[in-house]
């Protein structure tokens, strides 16, 4: 294959073949930038005040993001955690009111442009809109 | 026959005379230097995961005939770009590792074609032109990342930017992606950790250069290495060949500085590619490879010998004549003394080759006659 | 014939470091019974005499006093490379050879280059007995602060008002700084010009910043040294001879002090100061007969200093830093593992540098992040009282750095 054997047809392939080995990178660059992307997750087992409401903080609750190990917060704590990602999973092990083990399973986003998260437990075992919020380290 | 057989073992020796006297070299100085078996065989796993790909990147220019691609630091400096880059958005773990390799590509690509122009009208003296090449971005480089970076090129993050507001900090903590590659597959032999991942990659550019070698393109380079004329005289496009040649070599250099600073876990922002070019190359040349011809086991075994030379020496030169400093000096004397002695040996046996091909040429005419 | 070849040579290597290694095992059990002298083994990682006199001649003055682990004592001393900046392989590798010695107990590793802390970290994995000492460290404090169990740097945050404040004392009217773009990619380096430039201002003296050839880079040291040694006659007729100077680079150090003892001009002190920072280059005496006994080293180099009409116009630390700090963090590690000092207490620190600097007084903090706020309780930066030849110790430590320079960016 001389370069005077190139065909319009050969030429216009040739294009298309890398054209779509470009987008595959792009779209892979993509999916990386975001599928890697660390966030900070802070864990919070306070009693907070929303919207006139109150959640009260829970003596001991178990709580796991993602496959990670399981955090075992007392009242008051707060605990920080690194995730990558923005597609987390987020479990909730408490004792219900009738004394009987209850766990939370739920999914949730995080944004892109915000690099830490306050997330309440009171809040999200209540089932409170506003459980997860950006937060802004005050330095 | 047994002629023949002599004859072989001469040129054996003769070809691989470096390796030999590195391992001669290696054999006194182990036992001085005093080092456990399991510290040497893990620190030697370390060296392979680190170097391999980097020395691998060089094995296609010296099969176009182009020699040994001192230009391959323009590649570790598109891939240290890639990890500020990472570093700067806060891409941890394997996502930002691949990532940083595919922001490599473009710059590769760029410097690598920019690479394969200039060395295309410096034929014959690829090596040195290169080498400069290398100098000379170095200082586009500092200048790009001390200056532009923080003031024409965003960066946000505190950790990586100087307090002052541009410029990267001299050295930049790859925390999020630190051994992410090697401990994603750990295999354990004993106290070693053997990083199968790594090597499984290792393992594919391996395939891909034997792949290479046996297309159409390959093929072409092989011919633009024996001989250039005679390549350009059956229609090869040399020119084009030889550029494409460099860019992959510099685009394979980026990939392996992002696979060695894994490894490392720190980035000198502006030292770390320096000696990555002298010292793969000394690498590669060690292991038996020469200016024209290299083969993965080349570098394999070059880097073993290369690596463990740098481990075991200081220990060896300390433990022989009683000072620490010493023993550094020993290991950059030997080291280099060596490779100077690769680099003239390959000299002389071209000029015998020369010299035997025209006895051989003699001989067969007097049969003739 | 030709692969088989190969593969047979491939063999013959592999048998060789096979070999090599039960050569090594065997003989390392041997001499191991004889040394039961010491009870563990300090590691000291120091730079060679090429780049770092002072620091190696620290790791001596130890091997004297303690005996090398060769000698069944209880120093083990290495070098690092003298191109560190390519070479941090090898630096990594050095640190983390220290700790496949089993009665290895602290690594001391002075200067603490680019490197060490990944160094530290593999060690970590390994060991975490092994307490990790960082001096002069060159990697980012933050960086350092996450590897090593304490980490010493001068400091530079205080002398950067304090060069200024004792160069107004003296009389000078303007501050020339020497350096080039890869020192001011140095966040200490960096941060200390700013520091520098701020003094200068509120103290009335004019702040100039004079570029210089890289050593480390194409040109060599013997190229920086030669522009050094042609640029300061001119620089200084353009600023006067109320003028002092300060270089960021040891190897600058020599030739600017050979030109200003000659043409005039102030050298309050060095980076790393040291009464062996240039001074016997630049006035041609020969110490080897004081190696290692500072106030000789500086009683001859005062007396020189005197005769070449230089009284007054030239400082250093008394004793040199690079020396001091190797020789006192291995002592300091040696206090901390025989249980009489706590790591992080800085009245200890301060006994084992005291050790080695009878009568020269020092002062010191914790390291302070800047953008944070936040104080590091591994990070120490230190400075000695500043000694002017032909006047005496300046007090420096008794001086108060005024609060806002802390603060500076």
């Amino acid at each position: 294959m001389s370069n005077f054997a190139i065909t319009g047809n050969v030429r216009i392939r040739r294009i298309l073949i890398r054209a779509a080995f470009i987008l595959f990178m792009l779209i892979l660059a993509v999916f990386l930038f975001f599928g890697g992307k660390a966030h900070t997750l802070l864990l919070d087992n306070k009693t907070i005040e929303k919207e006139g409401k109150i959640y009260r903080e829970l003596n001991v609750v178990e709580v796991r993001i993602g496959s990670g190990k399981e955090e075992e917060l007392l009242k008051k704590d707060r605990v920080k955690i690194d995730v990558s990602g923005q597609r987390q999973v987020i479990t909730v092990t408490f004792p219900g009111d009738d004394g009987n083990e209850k766990i939370i399973k739920k999914t949730f986003h995080l944004k892109a442009g915000v690099p830490m998260y306050l997330i309440s437990i009171p809040a999200f075992i209540a089932g409170a809109d506003g459980w997860i919020e950006p937060f802004e380290p005050s330095n | 026959m047994l002629k023949n057989d002599k004859d072989n073992v001469i040129k054996f020796l003769e070809t691989n005379l470096v390796p030999i006297l590195f391992v001669i070299i290696i054999a006194f100085a182990l036992p001085l230097s005093g080092f456990s078996v399991r510290y040497l065989f893990n620190e030697i796993i370390v060296r392979l995961v680190r170097n391999l790909f980097l020395v691998l990147a060089l094995l296609l220019p010296i099969m176009a005939g182009m020699g040994l691609n001192f230009g391959m630091v323009l590649g570790a400096m598109a891939g240290e770009i890639g990890l500020i880059f990472i570093t700067d958005w806060n891409i941890t773990g394997l996502h930002g590792m691949f990532l940083a390799m595919i922001l490599s590509i473009p710059l590769s690509i760029l410097l690598g074609w920019m690479c394969g122009k200039i060395l295309n009208r410096a034929k014959g003296r690829e090596m040195v032109t290169s080498y400069i090449l290398g100098f000379f971005m170095n200082g586009v480089y500092q200048l790009v990342v001390l200056y532009g970076m923080g003031s024409v090129i965003p960066i946000a993050s505190d950790s990586i930017v100087l307090s002052r507001g541009y410029g990267i900090r001299n050295a930049v903590n790859l925390t999020g992606i630190r051994q992410s590659l090697d401990k994603l597959l750990p295999l354990k032999i004993g106290t070693t950790l053997i990083p199968v991942a790594t090597f499984a990659l290792i393992a594919v550019l391996c395939v891909f250069i034997i792949w290479f070698r046996r297309t159409k393109l390959g093929q072409d380079m092989r011919a633009i290495g024996q001989d250039m004329a005679v390549a350009e005289a059956s229609g090869i496009d040399v020119a084009r060949t030889r550029i494409i040649s460099i860019i992959i070599s510099t685009v394979l250099a980026g990939f392996g500085m992002v696979i060695y600073l894994q490894n490392i876990g720190t980035m000198n922002t502006y030292n770390s590619h320096e000696q990555v070019g002298m010292f793969s190359i000394a690498a590669l040349l060690v292991g038996g490879a020469s200016v024209n011809r290299a083969k993965i086991g080349n570098a394999i075994l070059g880097v073993v010998l290369f690596h463990l030379m740098f481990v075991i020496s200081p220990m060896a030169g300390k433990n022989l004549i009683g000072q620490a400093q010493l023993g550094e000096y020993f290991r950059v004397f030997v080291s280099y003394g060596v490779i100077s002695i690769s680099l003239v040996l390959y000299a002389i046996r071209k000029q015998r080759d020369k010299a035997r091909a025209g006895i051989a040429l003699a001989d067969a005419q007097e049969v003739r006659d | 014939m030709k692969k088989s070849f190969f593969r047979v040579f491939l063999l013959i290597t592999a048998m060789a470091v096979l070999t090599g290694g039960m050569l090594i095992s065997c003989k390392k059990e041997a001499p191991k019974d004889e040394k039961a002298g010491a009870a563990y083994h300090i590691g000291v990682v120091t730079g060679t005499v090429s780049q770092s006199e002072d620091d190696l001649r620290g790791a001596e003055r130890l091997i004297e006093e303690y005996g090398s682990v060769a000698e069944g004592g209880m120093i083990q001393h290495v070098t690092y490379p003298d191109n560190f900046m390519q070479e941090m392989e090898t630096t990594i590798s050095q640190i983390v050879g220290l700790a496949d010695d089993p009665m290895m107990k602290a690594i001391v590793v002075n200067q603490a280059i680019p490197g060490t802390t990944e160094g530290f970290r593999r060690v970590k994995e390994k060991r975490d007995d092994i307490i990790l000492i960082a001096g002069e460290a060159h990697e980012d404090p933050l960086v350092i602060e996450s590897a090593a169990d304490l980490a010493i740097n001068s400091d530079f945050v205080s002398r950067g008002y304090l060069i200024i404040d004792t160069a107004k004392k003296l009389g000078v009217d303007t501050f020339v700084h020497i350096s080039f773009p890869r020192h001011m990619s140095y966040e200490t380096l960096g941060r200390r010009r700013a520091i520098f430039e701020a003094a200068c201002k509120d103290l009335g003296i004019k702040f100039v910043f004079e570029t210089a050839p890289d050593p480390t880079s194409d040109v060599g040291v013997a190229g920086a040294q030669q522009f050094i040694l042609e640029k300061v006659p001119a620089w200084v007729a353009k600023y006067g001879k109320n003028t002092a100077f300060f270089c960021t680079n040891d190897a600058h150090t020599e030739p600017l002090l050979k030109q200003l003892i000659e043409y005039g001009g102030y050298f309050i002190e060095a980076d790393l100061p040291s009464p062996l920072m240039g001074y016997p280059g630049a006035l041609g005496i020969d110490l080897s007969a004081e190696k290692g006994d500072f106030p000789a080293i500086l009683a001859k180099v005062e007396s020189t200093i005197k005769d070449k009409g230089g009284a007054g116009r030239f400082g250093t630390w008394a004793y040199s830093y690079g020396y001091t700090t190797t020789a006192a963090l291995g002592q300091h590690a040696m206090n901390v593992i025989n249980g009489e000092s706590e790591l992080l207490k800085m009245s200890d620190l301060m006994k084992a540098y005291n050790k080695y600097t009878p009568g020269a007084k020092w002062n010191g903090g914790f390291y302070t992040d800047v953008a944070t706020g936040v104080r590091a309780n591994n990070h120490v930066l230190i400075y000695q009282d500043t000694y002017m030849m032909g006047k005496g110790y300046m007090g420096t430590p008794d001086v108060t750095v005024p609060e806002k320079y802390f603060s500076v960016k």
